[in-house]
């Protein structure tokens, strides 16, 4: 293993990909601190720009928007209170009330410290765990594959902010906007109306841009909010040593937490920055205090998001299934360059998978030199008006539709699918699902075909072997447990948590 | 009508669409190739995943009969739907007008609608930043990139 670092860096260290990753990471974080555009925004802008860089170039870039987007996040959420991504929203309860308290300072130097470490630990544990991992998902043939999406999916869906069973209505029509073009069995044209440019099917580049794009800048037109930046001198960003006593085992404990969360479909950096801050409350000797400017209530949330974004790397580099929507357009940039993650991504490509790893160490140093000394710059950030921003993010999605492949159709589909996804947020259907199931249904449908046809159309072939079973029981329990009325009625209650 | 029109709720309209857009799409789907398990054709997942979506969707229909009228009113701020009307018919005029107009003109033109939608005003500085931007845009993507942009009636490429 310690060959296959030191060979990780000397790919990440060369001056392209540093370059990549510098940019990924300031990007990220620019994004993380600008409410209204989210890192799957920023990665979708990003897709059609990453055609002329290599495939570890991009995946470094992108990756680095993705963990830097959570660094950001926390700079709104202790300045002004909204959280710049959903995975800072239990950041925004104490660290907004230090803010006031004059403590900005020391939240800002927390939360970027705390930052530091969890993406550290969480980059061990992913050196640690994806080839072992990668090594047993060799052994899973078709019906394996296919109950692990399915149970993926699932999973996703049970643990969808809104309703579960919305979520899965999401998730089967995601699912079929998949199959449109060619079937890849037998070629057969499929809900193409006669268009010779949906032979290819539906690109993923404007059904993201459009869902996550398009539709945020519409739902954003709807407000006339303004951002109020707390007047407060952030001084004393490095902690002191009290803060420190108070902060280590927040840290620590939403550090691993964060990383168990994020392995699992549908985790993520959302629900760890939940249950983080959950957890400390409960462990905590004055939980009174939680809400009034703990610093704990920041330190652990802050860690857990950040482990999370490096845990949602071992599915998807190991098993190559993504486990959340922003990580599917991770997973969606390989795929365009040809590149599939999977078991085999450690052995045919080493150089994408250790460069990675090498690369968010190399990142998560990064992220902490840019985020202390540059509060200032991303205050002023903060400060653009949204009649500025949200024209370029228009103008980018345009022109980076219509680069792919010169197709005013594309331009179509993304303009109809920011409308669909705007319309989606409206009626409460989440779009995550929709995402994955897109990217996914291919895969799904070609493993379930493949699955029947070697077992002569026997279903049991999806029980007799044990990890599919596994995989299939844990799926129907799950959509049991959303489907029965009291349960999915309890859940829905916990399920809404309004941030004061 | 109108009475109807306003008790009836998202859930109602989002469950219509989603059942009438399943029992399409089974319809689609018989038309191609069913086949048999032993053989699944092309139409075997979608007619699968159509009729689950019918079923969700039928089931969340039925129910949203008998939602309380005051669960189907909305709540909330006011939305400004004139705005975002006329983004998307920017936008979409912008998608038709692309390639026989061209990339520079219709960005600009673009740019000068999305800067007043916010706050109306300041028009002389608005469509020069609108000029400016169009022009950066411009070098970045069809200059530095290469990214093969539409031509149209300025024939400036």
């Amino acid at each position: 293993m310690w060959t296959d670092i030191l060979y990780g860096f000397t790919v990440a260290t060369t001056p392209e990909n540093l370059a990549y990753c510098f940019i990924g990471v300031l990007l990220g974080t620019l994004v993380g601190v600008l409410p209204g555009i989210g890192p799957a925004g920023a990665m979708a802008l990003l897709l059609p720009v990453s055609f002329k860089i290599t495939p570890v170039g991009t995946f470094i870039m992108l990756s680095g928007i993705y963990y830097g987007s959570m660094y950001g996040g926390s700079t709104t959420s202790i300045l002004v209170s909204i959280p710049g991504e959903p995975a800072s929203v239990m950041t925004c309860v104490d660290g907004y009330q230090m803010a006031l308290k004059g403590r900005a300072g020391p939240a800002l130097g927390i939360a970027a410290f705390g930052s530091f470490i969890a993406g550290t630990i969480s980059v061990v544990g992913l050196m640690v765990l994806a080839t072992p991992l990668a090594k047993a998902a060799l052994k899973f043939g078709p019906p394996e594959f296919f109950c692990l999406v399915l149970m993926g999916l699932t999973l996703v869906t049970y643990l969808s902010q809104k309703s579960a069973e919305k979520a899965l209505m999401s998730a089967l029509l995601g699912m079929l906007l998949s199959w449109v073009g060619l079937d890849l069995i037998n070629g057969q044209s499929r809900f193409t109306f006669g268009n010779m440019e949906l032979n290819d099917g539906i690109g993923v580049i404007p059904l993201v841009m459009g869902l996550f794009g398009i539709s945020e800048v519409l739902l954003e037109l709807e407000k006339d909010e303004r951002i109020d930046v707390i007047k407060t001198k952030i001084a004393n960003l490095l902690p002191s040593r009290d803060d420190w006593r108070q902060s280590t085992g927040p840290i620590v404990r939403g550090s691993v937490l964060g990383f168990l969360l994020g392995i699992i479909p549908g985790g993520g950096g959302i629900i760890a920055n939940f249950m983080a801050y959950v957890m400390e409350k409960r462990i905590s000797r004055h939980p009174e205090t939680f809400g009034t400017g703990e610093i704990a209530g920041v330190a652990g949330p802050e860690a857990a998001n950040n482990a999370a974004a490096g845990g949602a790397f071992i599915p998807l580099l190991s098993l190559g299934i993504p486990m959340n929507a922003t990580v599917a357009l991770l997973f969606a940039a390989l795929l365009i360059h040809g590149v599939r993650p999977g078991p085999l991504l450690i052995e045919e490509r080493g150089d994408i998978f250790w460069g990675i790893i090498a690369s968010m160490y190399i990142g998560n140093v990064m992220l902490l030199v840019l985020n202390l000394p540059l509060i200032g710059l991303w205050v002023k950030v903060l400060k653009v008006p949204y009649r500025i921003v949200f024209p370029m993010i228009l103008l980018f999605c345009l022109i980076g539709s219509y680069a792919i492949n010169l197709s005013v159709l594309d331009l179509e589909l993304m303009l109809g699918f920011g409308v669909l996804g705007y319309l989606m947020r409206k009626f409460d259907f989440d779009t995550a699902p929709l995402v994955l199931a897109f990217l996914l249904g291919p895969m799904m449908e070609v493993a379930m075909r493949q699955s029947l046809l070697l077992s002569q159309g026997s279903f049991t072939v999806f029980i007799a072997r044990p990890i599919a079973a596994t995989c299939l029981g844990i799926a129907a329990l799950l959509l049991g447990l959303n489907l029965l009325p009291v349960i999915r009625q309890r859940r829905d209650r916990l399920a809404t948590v309004e941030v004061k | 009508m109108k009475a109807w029109l306003k008790s009836t709720g998202a859930e109602f309209w989002s469950s219509l669409v989603l059942l009438l857009l399943s029992v399409a799409v089974i319809n689609e789907a018989f038309n191609l190739e069913l086949g048999t398990p032993r053989n699944p054709g092309s139409g075997f997942m979608i007619s699968g995943a159509a009729a689950a979506l019918g079923l969700f969707a039928l089931r969340q229909f039925i129910a949203s009969l008998f939602l309380p009228a005051h669960v189907k009113a909305s709540s909330g701020d006011p939305i400004h739907w004139g705005r975002i009307v006329c983004v998307i018919l920017a936008v979409l005029a912008y998608i038709l007008l692309l390639e026989p107009v061209g990339f520079l003109l219709c960005t600009f033109f673009l740019l000068a609608f999305l800067f007043q939608v916010l706050e109306p005003g300041h028009w002389v500085v608005r469509t020069m930043g609108a000029a400016f931007t169009s022009a950066v845009a411009y070098v970045i993507f069809a200059k530095a990139l290469r990214l093969s942009l539409p031509r149209g009636l300025i024939g400036l490429f």
